[in-house]
């Protein structure tokens, strides 16, 4: 499985909206689903998925699904799709 | 240890720097006043105020003026990273100092556009919360919300407030030390984490100002 596509499932498991409405552009507070509570669970979810400990800057700057991939990036996840 | 009781008049009103989970609380003072004016009068700000009307300059000394020498109430800048990113505040009831009130209302808004709707919007909550009730005598906080302001209603409860009233306008909460603690664990961990490159957490440092008062 791609890490595109399973960053896409985790957006989508977390905030409980389907898989087709997690675009780069969907931020945090935009959509009812993404309120605070749903921001631990999907924190929660990223690091177990992809097997990383988010730093508070990271974890306070994962705002949309764009910054979600550039910030794994920074913890060496391959986005090369 | 039993806390002598203590009128306001015999308490000096201590000015506290409170830093916690990745920001610092710094006393408002005259430098800050144009900046606070500036984000009140903002439309999104004021329209979720109780008294959502312009704020002058005369008006915003006059306030400064007056909350310098009032014991039932103090005011925090929100600095993250050197940037003054918003306003805390606590509130008692105005016969009491509030280092030994039992009941404290705070309020939050988040001014730099850049956070607002932020998770790190809860930090100064957390940090000034964390204070209350480990430093003060406080048993209860308390929070009134505009009945239409969704995100502030969404954040009271993350912070584990439950509603108690309903007023003309406005809808109270309430949180004692048990339920902010037992609900604010996950957050408090998340934002207390450090920098890969960095060791132990930090934890809430609090320093003491001198006061004019």
């Amino acid at each position: 499985m791609s890490n595109t596509f399973k960053v896409v499932q985790v957006f989508a498991q977390a905030l409980g909206i389907p898989q087709n409405s997690v675009k780069d552009d969907l931020a945090y507070n935009t959509i009812q689903q993404w309120d605070s509570t749903a921001h631990l669970v999907l924190i929660s979810e990223i690091e177990s998925a992809f097997d990383v400990l988010l730093d508070t800057e990271d974890v306070i700057n994962l705002s949309s699904v764009a910054k979600a991939r550039s910030i794994l990036e920074k913890y060496e996840v391959v986005f090369d799709e | 240890m039993e806390q002598a009781p203590a009128g306001r008049s015999e308490i000096k009103k201590p000015c506290w720097v409170i830093e916690a989970y990745q920001i610092v609380l710094v006393p408002v003072d005259e430098t800050h006043l144009e900046q606070l004016r500036s984000w009140r009068n903002n439309r999104v700000i004021r329209a979720q105020m109780l008294n959502g009307h312009e704020i002058t300059k005369d008006q915003q000394v006059k306030w400064f003026q007056r909350i310098q020498a009032d014991s039932s109430e103090y005011h925090w800048m929100v600095r993250y990273r050197g940037e003054s990113i918003g306003s805390i505040n606590l509130r008692c009831r105005d016969n009491e100092h509030l280092a030994v009130a039992d009941t404290l209302w705070a309020g939050l808004y988040i001014g730099h556009s850049a956070y607002r709707g932020n998770l790190l919007a809860f930090a100064p909550a957390l940090a000034l919360y964390d204070f209350c009730f480990s430093h003060l005598t406080v048993k209860f906080l308390r929070a009134i919300v505009k009945p239409n302001n969704q995100a502030a209603l969404n954040f009271n409860t993350r912070l584990g407030y439950k509603k108690i009233g309903t007023h003309d306008d406005a809808i109270e909460f309430m949180v004692d030390q048990k339920g902010y603690e037992n609900t604010t664990h996950q957050l408090k961990n998340l934002l207390s984490r450090n920098a890969r490159s960095q060791q132990a957490p930090p934890i809430t440092s609090i320093k003491k100002q001198h006061s004019a008062n």
